[in-house]
């Protein structure tokens, strides 16, 4: 990972290719690194790291996009 | 020595690249890259690295940083298949160069790998097809006589490629084309499979050089021939080790009527590559030999390939195997009038 | 078959070697007579990449001859050129090597020019004008032509290596530089390309004696040349930058870890700028401006 602007450039070992990332999705590869936790964890965890307060529906709903971006990066994969 | 005979004993003998000139060197390269064989080549050289000349190491180091960049793509496009074809519950087995790579075989070092090809049953072609579909696979032939061609008579789906990542993967539901006069046994194939890692599989040994024997007498004009054969050469000489591999392929190869190619594949692969083969199984050279020998032996120090009859009488007898006569006739015909239009402007 | 008795020609440029060769004489000819500057033999014999122009069928040869190529990388079937337009079919091979097989170094499609031991990349689409001002650059006092096709960025180190190619000028850039450079620098008009009339600009001898010396990387610059406009430039992202780099390079993707690499050190070391000019004088006082600033 390397950072830019406001950006992350992430190389992706597994594939040999690389994606312009948002730093959510940073956090959320961060989380993601070497283990795996569903959808509910990983707000859990991101409110708790970074001290996000507000609507836990609205978490849910960013993290839930993120995610459907990630997958379709084949960055991550949905295992359920 | 012509100059694909420098090649042959490269593969074959490393050593002897230590005492190769300049001008059979520059011809090594040349027949190495038409072949596709370079980075088998650069593989090969390995131990003998620091006595090669600075202008050889250059294009063998190339060569092996392709062959990388190819095994990486390969290695991908393997695990992406593998996660589409989770749920759609038939054995998936890998062939050919991914087969290779996946489990390890010392025919993937160096090996060129292109297209991922995977067999499966044929009955679950279109659960595979809608599987490929709904995750980013789409048809990579537009043209409606050629999905026609794929679909009626050639032994998989017409091939598809990856719309992000542009990686093609031919679908098999045997090993030669419906078309081919001999039949070999589908579900016996499938049957011999061993599984490897990630969920999937690859045909047993003796299956799977089989596979390799088909297609040295099957693709046309013996084209890939030298570097079928080098396949050849590197799963006998691996799979020798297990005990009564020799019977079992025989035995193989009857059942999948596949014995007359694999004869041919492993004297041609021993006249090339020295392998190793027991004299029942090898038999005695035909005209068909001869004819492939000196194809196999045909390219000039530039890498090009002359067009001599006896190629000609190859090719067509390369397709002879695989088609009926009136249908080859229309085949042949078809691809004449749309070889003009496929040329592109410079 | 390619036969041993053709005229032929091995040729260094920068890091790489090409055997060239021909049975009609005038394009191997025409290829002496542009590339006489640059070595005909490399060290040890053993040459990189073959790239033939053959007849395009045995006859012809000899009836209306025409030619097509015939490479050791070869990913698409090419049209037969006539024989006028053979040694532009050769550089096209040449090209295509680069483009497909070449892994020492990521291949960027891109001018570059240096002063002292710096350099600048010149980015951007076909027309947009790098070759043209890559081409003033060259025979401009303290600079260093390094190439205005392909730019070689290393894999180590934020470093770009020389590909000094005779300059491929096309239409009304062809007259700019005529009023520039010496007359026997120039190659034969080719006229009927698919690209319009193109002419060859053969580097300073300088340029091509200093083939083998890298420099550093320290200005991308996008430029865009634009009928009668004003002087204007922008600082680019670094996401931009990445992103026009990664799409220029011919192997960039296929490099897998290194690659990546190769591009992120340059983007570090190098700020980039977008700038648009409507004339020669105005590029040239623009790029130097922006030069100064960054190697101050």
């Amino acid at each position: 990972m390397r950072p830019v602007d406001d950006l992350t450039l992430v190389y992706h070992r597994p594939s040999g290719m690389t994606h312009v990332v948002s730093p959510a999705v940073v956090a959320i590869l961060d989380l993601l690194h070497e283990q795996t936790l569903d959808i509910g964890e990983v707000c859990g965890a991101l409110a708790q790291h970074h001290d996000l307060d507000g609507e836990g529906d609205d978490i849910a709903r960013v993290v839930g996009a993120r995610l459907d971006e990630m997958a379709a990066m084949d960055i991550i994969d949905r295992i359920a | 020595m012509t100059p694909p005979a420098i090649l042959h004993r490269a593969l074959a003998a490393p050593e002897s690249m230590r005492g190769l000139s300049a001008d059979d060197w520059n011809a090594l390269i040349r027949v190495g890259r038409a072949e596709r064989l370079l980075g088998t080549v650069a593989a090969r050289a390995a131990p003998l690295w620091e006595a090669l000349p600075e202008g050889a190491l250059t294009c063998l180091a190339e060569e092996r940083d392709l062959t990388r960049g190819d095994h990486l793509a390969a290695g991908w496009e393997i695990n992406r298949a593998a996660l589409a074809l989770k749920n759609v519950g038939c054995p998936v087995i890998l062939m050919k160069g991914s087969a290779y790579l996946h489990t390890g075989l010392a025919a993937a070092e160096g090996r060129r790998i292109g297209d991922l090809d995977i067999l499966v049953p044929r009955a679950a072609l279109p659960a595979v097809e809608a599987a490929l579909l709904a995750h980013g696979w789409i048809q990579a032939k537009e043209n409606a006589y050629d999905d026609h061609y794929y679909r009626t008579w050639m032994h998989e789906l017409p091939p598809m490629v990856h719309k992000e990542r542009g990686g093609v993967i031919d679908v098999h539901h045997t090993i030669l084309p419906l078309t081919a006069r001999l039949k070999p046994d589908a579900g016996a194939l499938i049957e011999s499979r061993v599984a490897v890692a990630d969920g999937l599989f690859v045909l047993g040994p003796a299956e799977m050089l089989l596979h390799s024997a088909a297609h040295v007498a099957y693709d046309g004009e013996f084209e890939g021939g030298t570097r079928n054969l080098w396949d050849i050469h590197c799963l006998a000489s691996d799979f020798a080790r297990i005990e009564g591999f020799w019977d079992g392929l025989a035995a193989a190869a009857e059942q999948h009527q596949l014995r007359t190619p694999l004869s041919r594949a492993l004297r041609l692969a021993r006249r090339l590559y020295g392998t190793d083969v027991p004299e029942t199984l090898a038999g005695r050279m035909d005209i068909v030999d001869r004819l492939a020998l000196r194809k196999l032996h045909g390219r000039d120090r530039f890498g090009h390939q002359g067009a001599k009859l006896s190629d000609r009488l190859l090719y067509i007898r390369g397709h002879w195997l695989r088609m009926p006569p009136l249908m080859l006739a229309q085949h042949l015909a078809r691809k004449a009038l749309r070889r003009k239009a496929q040329a592109q402007p410079v | 078959m390619i036969a041993d008795h053709w005229p032929s020609r091995t040729l260094r440029i920068g890091p790489a070697s090409f055997h060239l060769r021909s049975p009609f004489r005038r394009v191997i000819d025409e290829v002496n007579a542009l590339y006489r500057d640059y070595p005909a033999a490399t060290n040890d014999g053993i040459y990189d990449y073959a790239v033939n122009a053959v007849p395009s069928s045995p006859l012809r040869r000899w009836i209306k001859p025409n030619l097509r190529l015939e490479c050791d990388f070869e990913p698409f079937d090419t049209l037969p050129l006539p024989v006028e337009l053979g040694m532009l079919g050769l550089e096209m091979g040449m090209n295509l090597q680069m483009a497909v097989g070449y892994r020492r170094h990521v291949v960027v499609h891109a001018a570059s020019s240096a002063e002292g031991g710096k350099a600048a990349l010149l980015i951007g689409d076909s027309g947009a004008g790098k070759s043209t001002l890559s081409a003033l650059l060259a025979y401009r006092e303290g600079w260093r032509h390094l190439g205005d096709e392909f730019a070689l960025l290393d894999l180590h180190a934020p470093l770009l290596h020389p590909f000094p190619r005779p300059i491929s000028l096309k239409n009304a850039s062809i007259s700019t530089m005529e009023a520039r450079a010496p007359t026997d620098r120039f190659g034969p008009v080719l006229e009927g390309t698919v690209k319009g009339t193109i002419r060859h600009l053969l580097p300073p001898a300088a340029a091509i004696d200093a083939m083998q010396t890298p420099a550093e990387i320290a200005l991308v610059v996008a430029p865009h040349f634009r009928e009668n406009a004003a002087p204007a430039w922008r600082p680019m992202t670094r996401t931009e930058t990445y992103v026009r780099l990664a799409a220029s390079s011919t192997n960039q993707a296929l490099m897998g870890e290194a690659g990546f690499e190769a591009v992120w050190r340059c983007l570090a070391h190098a700020p980039a700028f977008d700038i648009i000019y409507g004339s020669s004088d105005d590029a040239l006082e623009l790029f130097e401006t922006l030069w100064r600033k960054v190697t101050a």
